[in-house]
């Protein structure tokens, strides 16, 4: 045994990560793209990251989904990989016409400091009716959302444009955690108001099952005229924190007006999602469907709060989403002492049932002795909440072990009911 | 040991001159880290680290379908999840912090550490740290340097390989007196038990009298492939990706290898007869129990076609387009003639020389895909009016978007189709996604769809 062996032994620190519930970056912005009309991820990676990305994509929304990659070589770790970037971009062009092309830069061009400009300008000259937009995504720079947040930042960034404002447009930024589902009700929400909705990304009609026949992109979502015309609108919505600084931009560019919410879920966060939309509106009058969800909603609360109140959930998602069902579990009394995310907000600090770690986390105080009564992560909770036989709600990126859950709700009055109806069904089974 | 894994005299349709023998496909494919960790992967009693970044950890984060019966450490994702400091800084300290930790805290038989891109283009000495960190714990830490942008899956598979044969195989020591006859045992090599697949091979070779020394590495302790080099044949399962197992262990402890599949009845039985003729050849086994085994391989085969002859009635002169890598696409072939299945195309992108060729033999030249772009795929389904599509997952909702029933025969499935039980549910999951009445169900055309003024008409 080395001596350094046995003085580092005192000193050390966690070295690895057991059982992460984070993702690469790159994963994050490849969801993320499946919400633009005609659009590519394309992953200037080795082979891997690419192919394996595509997989983890198709098994979480059982579509076909569509990537591509430069699968950088060795020389091109020398010599630097633009040439065949920009040769393996042009090749996909001619084949699949995309509209827009998002090239994650991956570790390995951040890593060596490659430089994307020149390229930019060649493949804009040579097609000047696709738009190419460069996202930095390396392993080091955050998750899921991360990647998910800068994508859509960077989209809009590059293609919003101003100009006089349309009555009645709003944008919906949504969080990297919601499904087809949660945009359908927003859209749904704001007709109700009124308001036509841009939704950047449009996850609700890009890899959602409507799809009828095989195309190597995605055809629906967000178009690139919408996005165009997202700097016209009255308002932006965003949602969860790391969507903010793409509604600020559109506030500080375009003079948009920013709406943000750390969470629309949960009663208070319905009632403030439903406020802004009055104040927006000039409105006082609220539809029906909507006054029947609330009062359904409130029913719901109290005719569970006997089973509810006081249980402890674990729960192991992004951050943003972990705020949003807290806000939700705050009103209805669960208390969650262990959330895990895999990077935590400095405002998130304060709170000290919110930790940064992984599903290990979860498992040591498990076997600690420590009890709860339910878990909510993504799909890899399952070998844990089988060892330890506690329910599991699957919910997060990515389920790939259930079906048509991406039309889940967690938004509004409908989402929180759906919610509350889910924890309690799953804990009483036990 | 790139070089090494490149190098592959041993294959017979090696007639290219030079030495290099790695199939090479042009994209589509998974990187050389991924190769590696598949093939190492199952190995159930061990923890694989991988040093890099986070999504080389992430992504192969149970995202294969090997079972195990024993231990489940392997399931675990350890990860260095390099930092921007790391990198900059260098994370060799971090690695072999790493490495003690995961052996203190979770008591591993072995810790496969996986060098990926980042640490690689940093000049890390990962073999270094490994050694080091072995002679600390007291416990074989293997370095598996694979990053991803050495070359596709295939390579991958090679060099876990060859850090098989370097680090593991031969380190093991068998006692005698407890154990079985090794002379007349086997190795299943290149078999991962995706869903199950060897819990329906193990029962065939006990009941033929055949020891399975080792599974490599399907459902296997590291302690089993350790002393894989005692056994007396190797049964060489997805043939080309990790065939330079069988081959340097002939080179080394004289071994000898056989080619076979579990795919299929026909192929089934073909593989234990092998096995049993081999041994008689070399008078291992006696003329009694030869004959008296081959009889039961007689029976058991007997029986699985008599269970498959109401499937069969469905199946039969049905077609099926066919696209896989390794020794899936050619025995795939065998499986669904044996079904009376007509292939009328078999993707071929994935497949290694070798397996091109028994490819070759069994459907012909003209019926091999080269091109196995979705649009290709479906365009050759159609035309040839195929009744089904049969690939990895990757295809599995171009298949649904274009409702063409489909199956799964890759590392995601969760049904085994191994062996002859394995058959069966082969042949009934055909049936069942081909008798399913969805696809009657959504051909039907939605209310606007009709002809309104007809119904209009009708209801007043």
């Amino acid at each position: 045994m080395s001596v350094l062996y046995e003085t580092l032994k005192e000193s050390r620190i966690e070295a690895v990560r057991v059982n992460p519930i984070k993702v690469a970056p790159g994963l994050g912005a490849g969801y993320a793209a499946q919400g633009f009309c005609k659009a590519v991820p394309f992953y200037h990676s080795a082979p891997g990251c690419n192919f394996l990305s595509k997989v983890i994509l198709t098994q979480h929304f059982m579509e076909p989904i569509s990537t591509a990659g430069s699968d950088i070589k060795e020389t091109a770790l020398i010599f630097g990989g633009t040439k065949e970037l920009q040769n393996s971009i042009q090749k996909f062009c001619e084949k699949s016409k995309p509209e827009i092309v998002f090239i994650l830069s991956s570790s390995i061009p951040e890593v060596r400091g490659e430089e994307y400009s020149s390229l930019l300008y060649n493949l804009k000259t040579k097609y000047s009716n696709i738009q190419f937009i460069v996202v930095s995504t390396p392993d080091f720079q955050g998750g899921f959302s991360e990647g998910f947040a800068s994508l859509v930042y960077q989209s809009i960034f590059n293609l919003a444009e101003g100009g006089e404002k349309t009555a009645n447009q709003i944008n919906f930024i949504p969080a990297p955690y919601m499904t087809a589902g949660d945009i359908d009700e927003f859209i749904e929400i704001a007709e109700s108001f009124e308001l036509q909705t841009i939704v950047i990304p449009d996850l609700s009609s890009g890899p959602d099952g409507s799809k009828e026949k095989f195309s190597g992109m995605s055809v629906q979502g967000t178009s690139i005229e919408q996005l165009k015309l997202s700097g016209r609108s009255t308002a932006t919505f965003t949602v969860g924190a790391s969507m903010k600084p793409a509604g600020d931009f559109l506030q500080d560019q375009h003079n948009v007006k920013h709406i943000h919410f750390d969470s629309i879920t949960g009663l208070s966060g319905s009632d403030e999602l439903i406020k802004q939309l009055m104040l927006l509106t000039e409105k006082s009058e609220v539809p029906a469907r909507i006054k029947r969800l609330r009062a359904r909603l409130k029913d719901i609360m109290i005719d569970t709060h006997l089973l509810l109140n006081e249980k402890n959930i674990a729960m192991a998602l992004e951050v943003d989403h972990i705020a949003a069902l807290k806000s939700l579990f705050n009103e209805i009394g669960i208390c969650s002492e262990i959330s895990i995310s895999p990077r935590i907000d400095t405002q998130m600090k304060m709170d000290h049932s919110i930790q940064a770690g992984t599903l290990y986390d979860i498992e040591k105080k498990l076997a600690s002795g420590f009890i709860v009564d339910a878990i909510i992560s993504n799909t890899h909770g399952k070998e844990l909440a089988t060892k330890y036989n506690i329910p599991l709600i699957r919910s997060g990126f990515p389920i790939t072990d259930r079906y048509g859950m991406n039309y889940n709700i967690n938004i509004g009055y409908k989402g929180s009911i759906y919610l509350i109806r889910e924890l309690a069904n799953s804990i009483k089974s036990v | 040991m790139e070089q090494i894994a490149f190098d592959q005299p041993g294959c017979a349709h090696n007639t290219s001159g030079h030495k290099k023998c790695v199939h090479k496909p042009s994209g589509g494919e998974s990187c050389a880290f991924d190769g590696a960790y598949i093939v190492l992967n199952p190995i159930r009693d061990t923890a694989h680290l991988v040093h890099g970044g986070i999504t080389c950890g992430a992504h192969n984060y149970e995202s294969r379908g090997a079972y195990s019966s024993g231990s489940r450490l392997y399931k675990y994702c350890f990860t260095t999840d390099l930092s921007e400091n790391d990198i900059v800084f260098g994370a060799e300290e971090k690695l072999r912090n790493a490495i003690i930790e995961v052996h203190e805290k979770f008591n591993p038989s072995a810790i496969f550490v996986y060098q990926t891109c980042i640490p690689a283009m940093t000049g890390e000495d990962t073999e270094k740290i490994c050694q080091t960190a072995a002679e600390d714990i007291q416990v074989p830490v293997i370095p598996v340097i694979a990053p991803g942008f050495m070359g596709h899956k295939n390579l991958g598979n090679r060099i876990a390989g060859e850090t098989l044969l370097k680090y593991v195989i031969g380190t093991g020591e068998i006692n005698r007196s407890l154990e079985i006859d090794s002379e007349l045992s086997v190795n299943i090599i290149g078999e991962y038990n995706i869903a199950g697949d060897i819990w329906n091979i193990l029962p065939l070779y006990k009941k033929i009298g055949i020891p399975v020394m080792a599974k490599i590495t399907g459902d296997a302790d590291y302690s089993e492939v350790a002393k894989a080099h005692h056994a007396g044949l190797n049964l060489m399962v997805c043939s080309r990706a990790l065939i330079n197992i069988a081959s340097g262990m002939k080179e080394k402890y004289g071994i000898d290898y056989i080619e076979v599949s579990y795919f299929g009845i026909n192929n089934t039985t073909h593989a234990l007869k092998e096995t049993l003729i081999y041994f008689h050849n070399r008078k291992i086994i006696t003329d009694q129990f030869y004959f008296e085994k081959m009889e039961m391989i007689n029976r058991m085969e007997n029986e699985a076609w008599a269970s498959l002859i109401p499937y069969k009635k469905i199946l039969n002169g049905r077609k099926a387009v066919v696209y896989s890598g390794g020794v899936k696409s050619w025995s795939m072939i065998t499986a669904l003639t044996d079904l009376g299945i007509e292939v009328t195309a078999a993707g071929t992108k994935k497949s290694s020389e070798g397996d091109k060729d028994k490819i070759e033999q069994l459907i012909g030249k003209d019926r091999m895909l080269e091109d196995t772009s979705p649009k290709s795929l479906l365009e050759t389904i159609k035309n040839t009016n195929a009744d089904f599509l049969i690939a990895g997952s990757r295809n599995q909702y171009l298949a649904y978007k274009e409702k063409i029933p489909y199956l799964d025969i890759n590392q995601e499935r969760h049904t085994s189709y191994g062996g002859y039980a394995g058959s069966i549910n082969l042949a009934k999951d055909l049936c069942l996604t081909l008798k399913s009445p969805v696809w009657e169900t959504v051909k039907s055309s939605a209310p606007w769809e009709n002809d309104l003024e007809n119904i209009f008409k009708a209801a007043t």
